[in-house]
């Protein structure tokens, strides 16, 4: 099997796993004996790789010299390992026995990945106030909304006043001037002493009439005082007032 | 403690998870709260078997908790949302995930050495993708530790990591590797040359 070396966007694959890669290529398991047989792989491995930071090469080197450790006891049995060689050694069966662990869990969630996902909940966007009142509350919006309905515009229905006939004014000035032949002079309050406002106002405008025509003359005391209305041209002498 | 209180608490949770949209730690619900996180993991279990048959369940890790969608309605909304939920990691990702999530929380530098390899732009793509998220630790302030999040496992469909698949197998086996590493070591950098004149370990 040709160890297989891939160079990733972001992520290159460590001497951990290129040597976990040709154990389970070759249907191994983790041992001594098995990483003395890929011995020769991962350093043909090491021969190819690209130039890497210094410090990634220097783990490729380390695992490499366990590797040449391990395979080089296989080759004398008589070689006895030191205690730290011993550990080096387990370590590193024990970091791949993690690492093919660790493998097998990041299978079972790659299986599992966004397959059946509980969502949570899609925050929605606070909608942009227009305008925040200090303080809303059900209370407050209720006070509003009948000030408001107190200053909206009523539809008001016109007063309608069914306009009564009142007097043809040439009656009226025909009926004064006739009282008037006969009295001589009269107050205003006593034409209009039993009169409507509407009368009133006609009996007035007869008055008027009257004087612009000259057959009467009017004097008033002050203002607001009553009216007296005399009669012209009645051929009667007058003797003074 | 009185089922009453424990009731009124499991809704003002469900209410604060709704509101929040996202993940409330169980520090931070607890300050909602007003009570102990004791009390508040209570709540929290409360609020999830009242959820039991609903649309939505509660996805919760060690440290904090989410409202999400429940298992049984994940197709629909997997159809529904098929691009949002796009989103490839490779798989330089997923085993740090394997890492966080089996083996539990675990700094850079302890991923670094089980992987055998530089992590840091995995690492900080996981972050930026919310999946994972770090935080100080007690032991070393240059030192971050790095665990799941509640998104990580909600997107992986469970509600807690007890429910992955062989969780109870895995997380022991990897639980033996780090004791016999500690065995025979007190410390997991990889340079075991200088222990001897170390003698740290009393």
């Amino acid at each position: 099997m040709e160890p297989s070396f891939t160079i990733k966007a972001e992520q290159f694959e460590g001497p951990l796993e290129a040597l976990l890669d040709m154990i389970e290529g070759r249907k191994l398991s983790i041992s001594e004996v098995s990483l003395a047989e890929v011995c020769d792989a991962y350093l043909a491995h090491i021969e190819k790789l690209p130039n890497l930071p210094l410090g990634e090469t220097a783990q490729f080197v380390l695992v490499a010299s366990t590797l040449l450790l391990i395979k080089s006891r296989t080759l004398l049995p008589t070689m006895e390992l030191t205690e730290d060689e011993r550990e080096s050694v387990h370590e590193l069966e024990r970091r791949l026995a993690r690492l093919a662990l660790v493998h097998k869990a990041a299978k079972f969630l790659k299986k599992n990945w966004g397959v059946r996902p509980l969502a949570l909940p899609k925050i929605s966007p606070a909608r942009p106030p227009v305008f925040s009142p200090g303080e809303s509350r059900v209370d407050l919006l209720a006070a509003a909304v009948h000030r408001i309905l107190t200053t909206l515009p009523k539809t008001l229905t016109l007063v309608e006043a069914a306009v009564a006939p009142v007097l043809a004014l040439e009656d009226v000035i025909a009926s004064v001037h006739r009282r008037l032949t006969q009295a001589i002079r009269a107050r205003f309050s006593e034409l209009t002493k039993s009169a409507s406002r509407q009368e009133i106002i006609i009996y007035f405008l007869a008055m008027l009439e009257l004087v612009r025509t000259g057959s009467a003359s009017v004097s008033q005391e002050k203002l607001f005082a009553d009216i007296e209305i005399e009669i012209e041209n009645t051929g009667i002498p007058r003797y003074g007032i | 403690m009185d089922a009453h209180v424990i009731s009124d608490r499991a809704a003002l949770v469900q209410s604060f998870l709704f509101m929040e949209g996202g993940a409330l730690s169980f520090k931070r619900l607890s300050g909602l709260l007003g009570c102990s996180e004791g009390d508040t993991k209570l709540a929290v279990a409360k609020l999830k078997s009242a959820l039991e048959g609903s649309g939505l369940t509660l996805t919760e890790t060690d440290r904090e908790v989410a409202l999400t969608t429940a298992p049984r309605v994940s197709p629909a909304i997997k159809a529904a949302y098929e691009e949002t939920l796009q989103r490839d990691i490779g798989d330089a990702g997923l085993e740090v995930l394997a890492i966080l999530l089996y083996r539990g929380p675990s700094t850079r530098a302890q991923i670094d050495y089980i992987r055998g390899v530089h992590t840091s732009s995995t690492i900080r793509l996981l972050l930026a993708r919310g999946l994972v998220e770090r935080a100080g630790t007690p032991e070393d302030s240059r030192e971050y530790v790095y665990r799941p999040t509640a998104e990580l496992l909600a997107h992986l469909g469970v509600r807690e990591a007890k429910e992955l698949p062989e969780y109870a197998t895995i997380q022991a086996e990897l639980a033996t590797f780090e004791q016999s590493a500690s065995l025979s070591s007190n410390h997991d950098g990889g340079n075991k040359r200088d222990q001897g004149e170390n003698p740290a370990v009393v």
